[in-house]
């Protein structure tokens, strides 16, 4: 356990190699990872989510927390980055109120040492009561002694010498007084409920409302609590979380004084200050970011990508064609014939083939994140994505959704919390991936030959402005309430470790292809199935017969008022959802030849088509990906709400185009309905706000009797009573569960 | 009162007061900032917000809004030697040998991983460290 970007992933990977099993804690987007370590079968080791406390408000807090108390590790190894000791031993201190078996592990004591640091190891071991270790996981130094200490705790289940840090001579003892005072109270309940006495004092004393709830105390209990609170509060001067970080922190900088001598400035901050310049100044910060993104698009689909996809795609045909021989010569059934190679090969092929794409573009990603550069990229495009309610680190996520959703996807699992990750992988699909590119160019190519690029640029911004939409729409409906606070570390530029980017890319990588095995699998053959056969289950000559035509024809109507109720056009957006590039095939195989194509739909019906394309359900690969990150409710929810904002956005542009083409009358009628729209928007907009200012307008600082319904948006430096946390957090994971 | 947004570039003051609610206070407190603690404004992102903020020796991205809500005292120039422990030299170690800090040519860890043998306490392989030369 620590704190984020201070090593963890590096040591876990050490210890473990590559015997782990990365899996996800329930109900909440967060990663587990568990294995053994090497030389010690027999010892299990959990990698935690980074945190900087245990507070009971984000997903990675409660989860950590949960795992602590509920499955009961052995042992905790704590990993604090040497460099920046201070900050690290704050989350220390509460696991030492833990109680349970723990080492210290000083991680990056080469980078300390190598700027002339040092840090009195013996002596910061007896200041705090458990061993520590001096390690440097990237140079695997000191490794083994960790190993060896920590077995040894957990073996023997040796608790922290010292928990009690409260000094009680600081301003005259009063949050040492509290401290005992409220752990004599509560010994009993925590005994029951399974929690060390100290932290659940230590939280109480902090106002944390889960450990209160988990304790059970009666009214009579709870009384005593505050006024013991209360009174610390009044002596301290400050309120109750404030008392105790400053307790907290005070005990830090007593240990720090005396164990740690830090370098005027070390060399990694130094380079780190002098690359910022560049990446961070406000002049070249915007164009810096354009230009590593372009090269890494650039890299992914020119170079690497495009080279590994032409070697796999060579391989697979060579694949299917060998297989397809050998299937002939052992005269096998046709239909099985066609099973296996248009269906299976054919559809998982043209999955696999993307897994180049995304292999690279995840790596490019991964280098980025390690290295520290995604931090500095959430802080320059914070202010634009906070406009439409996510954070400054979405942005990658979704730009990266521009090449191909399914690692767009994946990259959403760092952002730091639960709604912000819903929330970006709900909008990814908005930016239209590199597969829809042949669609564009093909209706293109055959309706709008003269303003190619125009339409193109249109469609690619018509997705963005889209997304926005539905971004604005989202945070005050489904998303409403705080968003997570945007306190971030900007850590130094790191080189990424091979070793850690490899392990995740293979992670990656095996993950897709799992996917792809099963449930890319399944749809391949149902699809097959629907277009091989007839409802009489005799394979057709003809593909207007297959099921897939006829159910298509059944669905047709819907697009009618859009412009495009062709049997084929609906037979060839539903092979859409299994590939997008399937989409043009289907056409052309449907059709026969553009000429057809063109005689068959309007140049408006076509832009209609074209805006349908751009928004409507991803392909099953993507919504694979979802599923997995967010479950498959969400994933449901998604496609089907994609499939009606495309269905709006699609009958707005008819709707639109029919307007102007009927001359001057329409483009008036067009302004006064669109004039129409914006008012009731606007006055949707104040009624709302009028509402939430009346709500939240009683802060409850005194008597809670006047304001009902002032439970959920408010907290006040509670005197009297507690008034509910405003936990955003909260509502969403409940969603989830 | 002056607020940590106020603050122009290179200027450090002394937080006097921690405004917010629930997880954005909690947050700060948690990330080191509580009355009495310094913080230096080291730069502002291009488009204005956010604005980092170093403080303890590390640097934190803060937006303008939530540093609206911390109270500062003492306004000054920042010193150009990051803030660290107040003995920036050594602390005298009688039997440690690392007395002089920085001029000693670091010796890498390995020193240590030599001497692995399992001992039935931590506090006897504490003694034995005691016999290295590095910290």
């Amino acid at each position: 356990m620590g704190n984020q970007n201070c090593g963890k992933t590096t040591l876990f990977n050490q210890l473990t190699g590559s015997n782990q099993h990365v899996g996800n804690f329930p109900g909440v987007t967060v990663d587990r990872k568990d294995g053994c370590i090497k030389g010690h079968p027999e010892a299990l080791v959990t990698d935690l989510p980074g945190i900087y406390s245990m507070s009971p408000y984000s997903s990675e807090e409660v989860v950590t927390r949960r795992f602590l108390l509920d499955e009961r590790p052995r042992g905790i190894i704590n990993i604090v980055d040497a460099t920046n000791v201070e900050r690290n031993l704050y989350l220390t201190m509460q696991l030492m109120e833990l109680g349970m078996p723990m080492v210290l592990a000083l991680n990056m004591m080469d980078e300390v040492e190598g700027n002339g640091g040092t840090i009195h190891v013996n002596e910061m071991e007896k200041l705090l009561g458990i061993p520590v270790v001096p390690i440097s996981a990237s140079k695997n130094e000191g490794t083994a002694e960790l190993v060896d200490h920590a077995l040894h705790v957990a073996r023997f289940q040796e608790p922290p010498v010292r928990q009690d840090f409260c000094a009680p001579d600081e301003h005259s003892g009063a949050v040492h007084r509290c401290l005992h005072g409220i752990m004599a109270l509560i010994e009993d309940h925590a005994e029951r409920a399974g929690i060390p006495p100290r932290f659940a004092a230590s939280k109480l004393a902090e106002g944390d409302e889960l450990v209160l709830e988990r304790l059970e105390l009666d009214q009579n209990e709870k009384d005593a609590l505050e006024h013991i609170i209360c009174q610390m509060e009044a002596e301290r001067g400050l309120d109750r979380s404030a008392a105790i970080a400053d307790m907290r922190f005070s005990f830090i900088g007593r240990v720090c004084e005396a164990t740690v001598v830090r370098p005027q400035e070390s060399r990694e901050h130094a380079r780190s200050t002098a690359i910022d310049k560049l990446l961070t100044g406000p002049f070249t910060a915007i164009p810096a970011f354009v230009a590593i993104m372009a090269l890494v698009f650039w890299l992914t689909f020119n170079v690497v990508g495009a080279w590994l996809s032409e070697m796999l795609d060579a391989g697979i045909t060579a694949l299917t064609d060998a297989v397809a021989s050998g299937l002939a010569a052992a005269q096998v059934n046709e239909v099985l014939q066609s099973l296996v190679i248009d269906g299976v090969f054919n559809g998982v092929g043209s999955v696999l083939s993307f897994l180049p794409t995304i292999v690279t573009l995840f790596f490019f990603l991964s280098l980025l994140e390690d290295s520290g550069y995604m931090a500095r990229v959430a802080f320059v495009m914070d202010k634009l994505l906070r406009r439409i309610g996510l954070s400054g680190r979405s942005i990658v996520p979704m730009l990266v959704g521009f090449g191909c959703t399914v690692p767009a996807v994946m990259a959403s699992r760092t952002l730091p919390s639960e709604r912000d990750r819903k929330m970006t992988i709900l909008l990814t699909p908005f930016m239209s991936c590199s597969a829809k590119l042949p669609i564009y160019a093909f209706f293109v190519a055959a309706f709008f030959p003269a303003n190619g690029a125009a339409v193109m640029v249109g469609l690619y911004f018509g997705g963005i402005a889209v997304g926005v939409l539905v971004a604005l729409l989202m945070r005050s409906t489904m998303f409403s309430g705080e968003a997570v606070p945007f306190v971030m570390e900007l850590p130094n530029y790191r080189m990424p470790s091979a070793r850690n980017v490899a392990q995740m890319l293979w992670e990656k990588a095996k993950d897709f292809l799992e996917r792809a095995f099963t449930v890319i699998f399944i749809a391949t053959i149902v699809i097959w199935f629907l277009q091989t056969f007839d409802f009489g289950l005799n394979v057709v000559a003809d593909s207007q017969d297959s099921i897939l035509a006829v159910v298509a024809g059944w669905i047709a109507p819907v697009f009618a008022p859009l412009g495009f109720g062709d049997w084929r056009v609906s037979t060839a957006l539903v092979t859409g959802v299994m590939a997008k590039e399937s989409v043009v095939s289907t056409l052309s195989v449907l059709f026969g030849s553009t000429a057809t194509l063109v005689a068959a739909i309007t140049p408006l019906a076509a832009l209609g088509l074209l805006v349908f394309c751009l928004l409507y359900t991803p392909c099953i690969a993507a919504i694979a990906s979802v599923r997995r990150e967010l479950g498959s409710r969400w994933a449901l929810g998604m496609a089907f709400g994609q499939l009606v904002v495309a269905w709006t956005a699609a009958l707005v542009v008819r709707g639109v185009g029919l307007a102007l083409s009927a001359g001057l009358a329409g483009a008036a009628s067009l302004a006064l309905a669109a004039l129409v729209a914006a008012l009731a928007a606007i006055a949707l907009r104040r009624m709302r706000r009028r509402e939430r200012a009346g709500r939240g307008g009683c802060v409850c600082g005194s008597a809670c009797d006047g304001c009902g319904g002032c439970a959920a948006t408010s907290e006040a430096p509670a005197d009297l009573g507690f008034c509910a946390p405003s936990d955003s957090e909260e509502p969403a994971d409940a969603v989830v569960r | 009162m002056a607020t940590l947004d106020d603050l122009p570039i290179g200027k450090t003051a002394t937080v006097a007061a921690v405004g917010g609610e629930g997880s954005l206070r909690q947050h700060f407190l948690d990330m080191g900032i509580v009355p009495s603690v310094d913080a230096t404004i080291v730069k502002h992102a291009p488009l204005g917000d956010p604005i980092e903020v170093r403080v303890r020796g590390y640097e934190l991205t803060l937006r303008r809004d939530d540093a609206r809500k911390i109270e500062v005292v003492d306004v000054r120039d920042a010193v150009d030697v990051p803030e660290g422990p107040v003995s920036s030299k050594p602390v005298p170690h009688p039997g440690l040998g690392e007395g002089a800090g920085s001029t000693i040519a670091p010796k890498s860890i390995p020193c240590r991983k030599a001497r692995r043998s399992p001992s039935p306490s931590w506090a006897t392989r504490t003694a034995a460290r005691r016999r290295c030369s590095t910290s």
